[in-house]
């Protein structure tokens, strides 16, 4: 049970500070009474939960795409390094300095960012519709790429199985596709309030999905649940002047 | 006039425990068959919706039977009138064994 005490440990630094006395002790105090084979997977909803929480609080923080990108970045550079380190340290690697290996890495590049556009794909992903989004989309996939490139190395020099680096690039693409997801496509900022509107029975009478505001572009962004012939994408509706006093109040109780 | 309260399955499979006496996280789990990662968010939003009031057993009493204390969890007056709600959207969800059958 040690080692999955210290698993709730590290789930709960991911916990809000002002929560996490309360949720280490909930989880602990569960732990005692799950049996030895099912404790990893609780264990694991734990370290889910920790990392709902975490998105709730750092909403605000992570609001803005340079922000997100900043962090993104950083985050992408250091499993990176971690990865050449640890490979270099354990096995001695050469950088890759021929035209071949330059040529190989590249196409693998390329190959993982075809991947994860394959993967928002299936996830069901907004796909941008103007310049700045897709630049954003399109930079934070790259920036994406260096952590498979990361784990790789430090599988290699751990000897862990090569899947491992994919099923890792796999879940940061769904978090970039997700991240994308809840932004306004033209200020790039999170949207707020969102409503579900309609049901499943009005497909063929009217749209049903989700609409949520953007504060700053004074818009109303839909998306439908379900793509139908008449709606398939989801829609910025832009409003005019009239509405911005109720955008304001929005965005006063936001801040 | 207030609206009535619209649950989720799983958030009504969790309130119908409780109900019938799975007072605390781990059993709710095994009733409902969720996982922890379900429960325990389900659990918390339950509660800031006042659905449900938690408290903590007194240490003495978890001391004595040599385990850590318990986060009992129970229904409020409006969980109880959501569930009802619930329960006529959900009819199955009545199906949930009572705690004799659980801890057997």
């Amino acid at each position: 049970m040690r080692r999955h005490d210290a698993l709730l440990r590290m789930a709960s630094l991911a916990v809000p500070v002002r929560l996490r006395c309360e949720w280490l002790r909930t989880w602990q105090s569960e732990l005692f009474y799950v049996p030895q084979s099912e404790a990893t997977a609780f264990c694991l909803g734990a370290a889910k939960d920790a990392g709902s929480l975490w998105r709730e609080g750092s909403g605000g923080w992570l609001d803005s795409p340079y922000r997100y990108l900043a962090v993104l970045s950083a985050s992408s550079a250091a499993v990176y390094c971690a990865g050449l380190c640890a490979a270099k340290v354990a096995l001695s690697l050469p950088l890759c300095t021929s035209v071949q290996e330059v040529k190989l890495a590249l196409l693998l590049f390329f190959l993982l960012i075809s991947v994860g556009a394959i993967i928002g794909k299936g996830q069901g992903a907004v796909w941008p519709a103007g310049f700045r989004d897709g630049a954003f989309l399109g930079l934070k996939l790259v920036m994406g790429v260096p952590i498979f490139y990361g784990v790789l190395f430090l599988g290699i020099a751990l000897g862990i199985p090569v899947l491992h680096p994919m099923v890792i690039y796999v879940f940061v693409v769904r978090a970039i596709f997700a991240d994308q997801r809840r932004r306004c496509p033209r200020c790039l900022r999170y949207l707020g309030s969102p409503v579900a509107i309609g049901s499943a029975a009005e497909t063929f009478l009217h749209w049903y999905g989700t609409e949520s505001i953007c504060v700053r572009c004074c818009a109303l962004m839909e998306m439908p649940d379900v793509s139908c012939s008449y709606w398939a994408e989801h829609r910025l509706l832009p409003l005019d002047s009239s509405w911005a006093e109720v955008f304001s109040e929005q965005a006063e109780a936001r801040s | 006039m207030n609206d009535p309260v619209r649950l989720s399955h799983g958030s009504a499979m969790i309130l119908q425990a409780i109900a019938t006496g799975q007072i605390y996280g781990y059993t709710i789990m095994e009733v409902t068959g969720l996982p922890s990662g379900t429960v325990y968010p389900a659990l918390r939003r339950l509660e800031r919706d006042e659905l449900i009031r938690s408290q903590w057993e007194k240490q003495s009493i978890a001391d004595s039977e040599l385990r850590p204390a318990r986060k009992y969890y129970k229904l409020t007056r409006g969980g109880r009138t959501a569930l009802d709600a619930t329960l006529e959207r959900y009819p199955l969800v009545r199906k949930l064994s009572a705690p004799s059958e659980v801890l057997k």
